[in-house]
């Protein structure tokens, strides 16, 4: 962080589906496993190339170290090490966040990774004045909106948080926190949160994202929304404009392209592309057109963070996901892994990051999958990997 | 009819993919495309008059430092371990495959298929005879390019879980 942002840049805080999670004890075991190897090999390697003379070692520790063995001179040594980090998955629900060169701050989806993501852009601001943040909402799921109150951006009255979204996403703050509309129902006040607007002394307002034409907004008078906005008329943030598509998921779920100085970053979390064997079955015609929507949005992109959750195989409930019991999957909203690959190749996209994992796919499975991404990324030439939280990249 | 899953093991870019379109299609690609997760694909052979269902499991390649999870073993007859006679390594991936298969589920029937017959080897007859001794393991040597030994490789896969 700190140098400038030539166009825009991405930080990922959150790409666990369905729920936050934390490595197992035989998962940090793997993990601390493959990197006392990699030392090892490192050390004896060094001592190998550097201190060995036909075969045989020469020389005294204190030579290898340049001092006693302690944590100094050890930690030095260390540096010296060609050490690669083990790859990190899991971590928190989605959260995604976008600066622009601009200055704005926009956030994707409020899962439990919206907390520290509130936290960096607090920090960033400083006692700045101007304090706009726009959140652009999928869908209502738990783990898109679950770190919302969690987040201090909230409980500083500074700060204005714009929160563009559709319907039932601006539903599930409201009624819960009555942020928009401030009233909540009586029958669930309290119930799933200890928090509500009077404890929230941020300013929020909302902008319902819905297909104007075919729901006009004249009809209703709703309380929570402030204003509405077409889904398929772009938004417009200073240099960067963000394009709304419907995906197809239980919940109506948004994609988003976002573009800024020619750079495409598309969003595509919770789609399923449905795999029946009813080609006329009303999902499966709804699931073949929204996939044609993240087709156009998506090509040429730059960068695009799709949900692939599942293999086929356990889509399809050969093959459970780290358990010998396979379940079908579909209609559960979330796309394959295949699917993922074959349509950005076909789509042209640079560089592909596949997310939404399964809080049940280990470690060890995540890496080899992903090592099977790097060969298929050199294969096509373009990038392919299982996104991981804590990745930022500059567009 | 009967139904038996067997399970293509082996490093990445052995020929497992080539092996079951060989045999399945009659075709051969040169262009390399590693198998993600994994494709299952069927052929129905005879065994002592009897059809069989063959399930082949292509499983992408064991990695370097991250084999192929266990879990997807589930319910295998047997297993196909695949080398690449111009790799080495691959022995050595495809013996640590088989241990950790006896260990993780228990000992599984096999054979081996020494793939890319058709290329100049690493691997010499002798570094196979010693890895897969006589008369209980079985091995052959391969080409999913030219065909050589592909039917016979599967139609004693066949026997091997009929048995
Ligand atoms: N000449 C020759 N090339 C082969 C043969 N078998 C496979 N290949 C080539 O080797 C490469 C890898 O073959 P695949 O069948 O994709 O290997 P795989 O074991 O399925 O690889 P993963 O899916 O990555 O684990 C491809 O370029 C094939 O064309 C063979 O018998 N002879
Ligand atoms: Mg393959
Ligand atoms: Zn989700
Ligand atoms: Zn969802």
């Amino acid at each position: 962080m700190g140098q400038e942002i030539e166009n825009m840049r991405i930080h990922f805080y959150g790409v666990q589906g369905s729920g936050s999670i934390f490595p197992s004890k035989e998962e940090r075991a793997a993990a601390r496993l493959q990197s006392d190897l990699q030392l090892l090999e490192q050390v004896f390697k060094r001592l190998q190339d550097e201190h060995s003379e036909d075969g045989q070692l020469k020389g005294s520790i204190r030579d290898v170290l340049g001092g006693e063995p302690e944590r100094n001179s050890l930690t030095k040594f260390r540096e010296q090490l060609e050490l690669v980090e083990p790859r990190v998955y899991g971590g928190w629900t989605t959260c995604f966040r976008i600066e622009t060169a601009d200055d704005y701050d926009i956030v994707i989806d409020c899962g439990s990774g919206f907390r520290i993501c509130a936290e960096d852009i607090m920090q960033k601001w400083g006692e700045k004045e101007e304090r706009h943040l726009y959140i652009f909402g999928s869908h209502a799921h738990f783990d898109h909106t679950e770190g919302f109150d969690q987040a201090a951006i909230c409980f500083d009255p500074r700060n204005h948080i714009h929160i563009l979204a559709n319907h039932q996403y601006l539903q599930a703050l409201d009624q819960n926190l009555g942020i928009f509309s401030h009233h909540i129902d009586m029958e669930v006040g309290g119930i799933q949160t200890p928090l509500h607007y009077e404890l929230m002394p941020a300013n929020f307002d909302s902008t319902e994202i819905r297909d104007l034409e075919r729901y006009p907004a004249s009809a209703e008078d709703d309380p929570m929304v402030g204003t509405f906005h077409h889904i398929n008329e772009p938004i417009v943030l200073g240099d960067t404009t963000i394009q709304p598509f419907e995906v197809f998921h239980p919940d109506p779920c948004l994609g988003f392209r976002i573009e800024h100085n020619g750079k495409v970053f598309v969003y595509c979390t919770d789609h399923e592309l449905r795999k029946g064997d009813d080609e006329d079955h009303p999902l499966q015609i709804a699931s073949r057109e929204a996939e044609q929507r993240v087709i156009e949005h998506a090509t040429d992109a730059d960068v695009l963070y799709r949900d692939g959750q599942f293999l086929e195989i356990e889509y399809h409930g050969h093959q459970g996901i780290n358990s010998p019991i396979g379940v079908s999957r579909k209609d559960w909203g979330h796309s394959c892994i295949e699917d993922v690959v074959a349509m950005a190749e076909r789509c042209r996209v640079k560089q592909t990051y596949i997310g939404h994992h399964d809080p049940n796919r280990t470690w060890s499975e995540r890496n080899w999958i992903d090592e099977t991404l790097v060969r298929r990324s050199e294969q096509s030439g373009r990038l392919f990997e299982m996104a991981k939280a804590e990745t930022v990249i500059d567009l | 009819m009967i139904k038996k899953k067997i399970v293509m093991l082996g490093s990445w870019g052995v020929g497992k993919t080539s092996l079951v379109r060989q045999f399945v299609e009659n075709v051969f690609e040169d262009k390399y495309l590693s198998t993600l997760g994994v494709k299952v694909d069927t052929k129905q052979v005879q065994v002592d008059g009897k059809e069989i269902k063959l399930m082949l499991w292509d499983i992408a390649g064991a990695e370097d430092n991250f084999s192929v999870p266990m879990n997807y073993l589930k319910g295998a007859a047997g297993c196909l371990l695949v080398v690449d006679g111009t790799r080495k390594e691959s022995l050595q991936t495809a013996l640590e495959l088989k241990t950790l298969v006896e260990k993780e589920i228990g000992a599984l029937p096999f054979v081996v298929a020494a793939n890319k017959s058709d290329l100049q080897w690493q691997l010499s007859n002798a570094d196979l005879e010693d890895a897969f001794p006589k008369p209980t393991d079985r091995w052959f040597s391969t080409s999913a390019k030219t065909g050589q030994n592909v039917e016979a490789l599967f139609q004693e896969m066949a026997e091997r879980v009929n048995a």
